[in-house]
């Protein structure tokens, strides 16, 4: 289910190349990379270990530029922009959820929603986004005391509350077990599409690549495939 | 491999093994210098005055003779007894100048001079003198030396120049501290004074006790011996001039023991944070090596190399400064003392002692850490630590939380969630306040009184010493002189001041009835009238437990009259005893004056005029009176300087190294946060706020231990009559707690420039 939308898509990718230095040899993590990301919807970005996957989400994150490309977000080149932009392009426009959720060990579950509304110029109500995810229960308790599955719907409560435009996740399931990735995973699909969010989902599970509406295959830094899907599966009928 | 990998391993936790070593090398710096001091007095003592045999007694006695001092040597409390005849003589080339002469008995037994050059006297005719009076007035052995006594003159050669232990601290007459210019001591055979004194008549008798004879048992066998001979007897505690090196040593007591024992054992706590805090962060790698199959042994081994590095390093780079720290205050303190050249002592005792603490500091830390990470078992070694548990303190349980913003209840939920790390941070932060209120609170407590001297207890613009032989007369004449406004006289005598069977050598002066310009009760408004009684120092009236309305007797030394009379007042600040010329005059005595004090139109101008008269031996201006005192407070100066630095690299120290690791332990949620889009500059207050906070609260606790420090501190700390009251100013707890919070902010933009080095990446990857 794509989202038509008259200003095009939300991500506007274009010859993107990353290389590092490593040593005396140049490695290009990402080579050449172009593509779309229409507004609204579940875009998987799958790929193997060290297929570039994880510099793609670093640089559409905000956490890093490109060697060489454009990359437009919203019509604008975040490319180009300097530290200072970069870090308010990450507070107003990204939301980001962690492999390993990285909650502040120092905060309750409430207050570690309420960390990002702080900084959100347009930000959700804690509670709410915490009854998004399915945690109505429990919001006074540290992130200690309360299982990986509940930490990791904290995180994406945290990143939902900010509104954000674009919602980065870096493998949401990586470590959770199995039936709680699951749950999770759906939780994240779900709320998202209610909310008509756009997520990108990076994972090394190709399992997971029928569920999302466009599917971008990463292998050796470059696209190898660019998948549009119009009737994703529900999380819960992959198995991996 | 192991040992490639040690090496390879170093150059990753070397920050903060360094953060370590600086650590314990201040630690050790600081502890070893300052204990240092302690360390080299009691070696000068140990050294010269314990072999001199310093006497406990110096008995006054009135004509003791050979069946006393037989009497004397026939108890089994005392070790040794040297009855002497004791002499106030002057040099004959000058008569300002005060020589004691003592005679010995062939030998000396107690209060053995050293001998800096020459030899001891073969003849009656020979004399050994002090070495400090033959430097100030460039005599040497070989010399001849001529001493006046009564209208005699008693013809010596100087056989030897000496230093003798019973004046280390040569304090006399009218002199606030040691004048070697003009008081001095000569030390000559018996028969040398005994046509000018009797034969085996003694006025003087130096008693040595047993070990383990109390004082007071030994004070009543010498009087039961002696009775009515006995005058007066002077403690070797109350001996100003032998114990003044004790009485400074304990004055520094606390600058040198408790001090650096707290800095030392606050560096010991910061080692063992940090060290546990580097085996801590290498569990992944003690599961990985546990893996492949290496013993505990030796995987602890590894981990204690690090603490041997530590200490290696750390202790030798604190030794040097810190041997140079003692020379540099050492040096300071021993100008004021006649002591034969000591060699300077390293302080082994307190670097053994500094080596072992930091050892058991680092050492308790690899090995409590790494045995516990050792045992855990490879598998769970490798997986990241569980996180901290969380519970809620007690400001959460207050109706105040709410109202409090993200970033606060982050700041306090990380203080109370390391608590010791706060504790730790309040301490450090609150002695260095302290050292710094007590530093400046010490330059107020000069300050205030150098403004007593200069407006409340001198009130002339110019003080004129007479020579001896001056008159009435001349005292008229410069009376007459144009451009004088007001004139009053005095004499100083040297005496003997007894109360109690304690006796104290000391000055009387002999003032004018009402005095205006040497106003001793310095509450006296414009005038003071003389009471009928005595006006008795504060320091004397301590020495021999006096208080307002006690019975003081002065005798001039070597009259045989002694006067009883009333203590009326006690002033600090002042030297020895006052007395109004008429009740002096009441009594039988003379007056001549010694000392005038002037009032004058152009006081500059007036002391050349005086200056040329042959009956002034000297003129100073009010300023140079006082400014007497400033070369004297040299060495406080000098400490206070150290103290102020030290508090400041404490804080420093605790603040910088206990940050830095609230920084690396806390990197993945700044990471976090900055993923998440905080500012730099929010990032920076969240980490920087609680070492403000702790900076606020370290403050508060060290004004509030400021003052007792100074107080202890100075108590025993004297110099010459004044008296030093604690006293610190408002502006000082303000202007150190500013100094504090300079402090403090240095740290924290050496702190801020770290968070330049988050990396973002690393808040994705697993927790380590």
């Amino acid at each position: 289910m794509i989202m038509s939308d008259p200003d095009g898509p939300i991500i506007h990718i274009q010859d993107l190349t990353k290389q590092y230095k490593m040593g005396e040899t140049l490695i290009s993590a990402v080579d050449g990379v172009s593509f779309d990301i229409p507004r609204g919807g579940v875009c998987i970005l799958q790929g193997a270990s060290g297929a570039g996957k994880s510099t793609v989400l670093n640089i559409l994150g905000g956490m890093d530029l490109p060697t060489s490309g454009n990359v437009f977000v919203e019509g604008e080149d975040i490319s180009r922009y300097s530290k200072r932009q970069l870090t308010r392009y990450r507070r107003e426009r990204v939301g980001f959820v962690f492999q390993f959720y990285n909650l502040m060990p120092n905060l309750t579950v409430v207050e570690n929603v309420e960390l990002a509304r702080q900084i959100s110029p347009n930000p959700m109500n804690a509670r709410d986004a915490l009854e998004m995810v399915g945690l109505s229960e429990r919001l006074n308790n540290f992130p200690s005391q309360i299982s990986g599955g509940e930490q990791q719907r904290v995180a994406i409560a945290r990143a939902l509350a900010k509104n954000p435009s674009l919602l980065l996740c870096d493998e949401p399931t990586g470590a959770l077990d199995y039936q709680t990735g699951k749950a999770v995973l759906q939780t994240l699909i779900d709320v998202c599409r209610k909310a008509q969010n756009t997520v990108i989902i990076v994972t090394h599970n190709s399992a997971l690549a029928p569920i999302g509406d466009l599917l971008l295959r990463m292998r050796s830094g470059k696209l190898v495939e660019t998948k549009y899907n119009e009737t994703p599966v529900p999380v819960s009928e992959v198995e991996w | 491999m192991l040992l490639l990998n040690f090496f390879r391993d170093i150059r990753h936790t070397l920050p903060r093994l360094i953060s370590v070593m600086i650590v314990t090398a201040l630690g050790v710096m600081i502890y070893i210098g300052m204990s240092g001091i302690n360390a080299n007095m009691q070696y000068a003592i140990d050294t010269y005055l314990e072999p001199a045999a310093v006497s406990d007694l110096w008995i006054t006695a009135d004509d003791a003779d050979m069946r006393d001092v037989r009497g004397l040597r026939a108890l089994s409390s005392i070790e040794y007894v040297s009855p002497r005849v004791t002499l106030m003589t002057n040099w004959i080339e000058d008569d300002e100048t005060n020589l004691t002469l003592h005679t010995y008995d062939g030998a000396f037994e107690q209060c053995v001079p050293y001998i800096e050059s020459g030899r001891m006297p073969q003849s009656p005719r020979e004399c050994m003198l002090a070495a400090s009076f033959a430097k100030a007035r460039g005599l040497s052995a070989g010399e001849r030396l001529e001493l006046e006594f009564e209208g005699r003159i008693l013809r010596f050669t100087i056989a030897a120049l000496v230093i003798s232990p019973e004046y280390i601290y040569n304090v006399s007459g009218m002199d606030l501290i040691p004048n070697p210019y003009r008081n001095g001591f000569v030390y000559v055979p018996e028969e040398a004074v005994s046509t000018a004194y009797g034969t085996h008549v003694y006025n003087e008798i130096l008693i040595k006790g047993r070990e383990g004879v109390s004082r007071e048992a030994l004070i009543n066998a010498c009087k039961s011996v002696l009775g009515e001979r006995c005058l007066a007897v002077l403690n070797f505690e109350d001996n100003v001039r032998a114990y003044m090196i004790y009485s400074e040593m304990q004055g520094l007591v606390s600058m040198t023991t408790t001090l650096p024992a707290l800095f030392f054992l606050t560096a010991a706590l910061i080692m063992f944070t940090t060290m546990q805090r580097v085996v801590e962060n290498s569990r992944t790698m003690i599961g990985t090596l546990k893996a492949l199959g290496y013993s505990d042994s030796r995987i602890l081994i590894y981990f204690l190399s690090y603490a041997f590095l530590v200490i290696v390093i750390g202790t030798a780079l604190g030794a040097v400064p810190g041997r140079a720290i003692t020379g540099f205050l050492v040096t300071i303190i021993y100008q004021y003392f006649e002591l034969p050249p000591i060699e300077f002592l390293m302080d082994w005792a307190a670097l053994i002692n500094a080596v072992s603490i930091a050892a058991a500091c680092c050492v308790g830390a690899v090995l409590l850490t790494a045995v516990r990470e050792v045992q855990t078992g490879p598998a769970q070694c490798m997986r990241p630590k569980p996180p901290r548990r969380s519970r809620r303190n007690i400001i959460e349980r207050s109706p105040l939380w709410r109202v409090l913003g993200f970033s606060v209840k982050t700041v306090v939920r990380n203080i109370f969630r390391n608590r010791m790390r706060a504790i730790m941070c309040i301490v450090g932060v609150s002695l260095c306040m302290a050292l710094i209120v007590t530093a400046i609170g010490m330059s107020d407590t000069v300050d205030k009184l150098m403004d007593d001297l200069y407006e409340k207890l001198y009130r002339y613009d110019l003080q004129v010493s007479l020579e001896r032989m001056a008159s009435n007369r001349e005292e008229r004449h410069i009376a007459r002189l144009a451009g004088i406004e007001r004139l009053e006289s005095e004499m100083a005598l040297p005496i003997e001041a007894i109360a109690s069977g304690k006796k104290s050598d000391t000055t009387v002066h002999v003032c004018e009835d009402i005095v205006t310009l040497m106003v001793v009760d310095q509450t006296a408004d414009v005038s003071m009238t003389m009471p009928d009684g005595l006006f008795v120092a504060k320091q004397l009236a301590d020495d021999l437990g006096l208080s307002r309305g006690s019975a003081l007797t002065i005798r001039r030394i070597g009259a045989r009259k002694t006067h009883t009379l009333p203590v009326m007042g006690i002033a600090p600040n002042i030297n020895g005893v006052y007395i109004g010329r008429s009740l002096w005059r009441s009594l039988g005595e003379g007056f001549r004056p010694s000392m005038l004090y002037l009032l004058a139109n152009d006081p500059d101008t007036m002391k050349r005029t005086l200056e040329d008269y042959d009956f002034v031996s000297a003129v100073k201006l009010k300023q140079e009176v006082v400014s007497a005192f400033d070369a004297q407070m040299e060495t406080m100066n000098a400490v206070v300087g150290i103290m102020i630095l030290f508090g400041g690299v404490l804080a420093y120290v605790v603040l910088y190294s206990l940050g830095v690791m609230n920084f690396y332990d806390r990197i993945r949620d700044l990471a976090t946060l900055s993923v998440l889009g905080f500012y730099p500059k929010e990032i920076k207050r969240l980490i920087l706020s609680e070492n403000m906070v702790f900076t606020i609260l370290g403050i508060g606790l060290g004004a509030l231990l400021g003052f007792p420090l100074l107080s202890n501190i100075l108590t025993g700390t004297s110099m010459g009559e004044l008296t030093f009251e604690p006293m610190v100013l408002p502006i000082t707890y303000a202007l150190s707690a500013g100094l504090t919070l300079v402090y403090a902010i240095i740290v924290n933009l050496l702190l801020g420039r770290k968070t330049k080095k988050i990396d973002m990446l690393g808040a994705l990857k697993s927790v380590e």
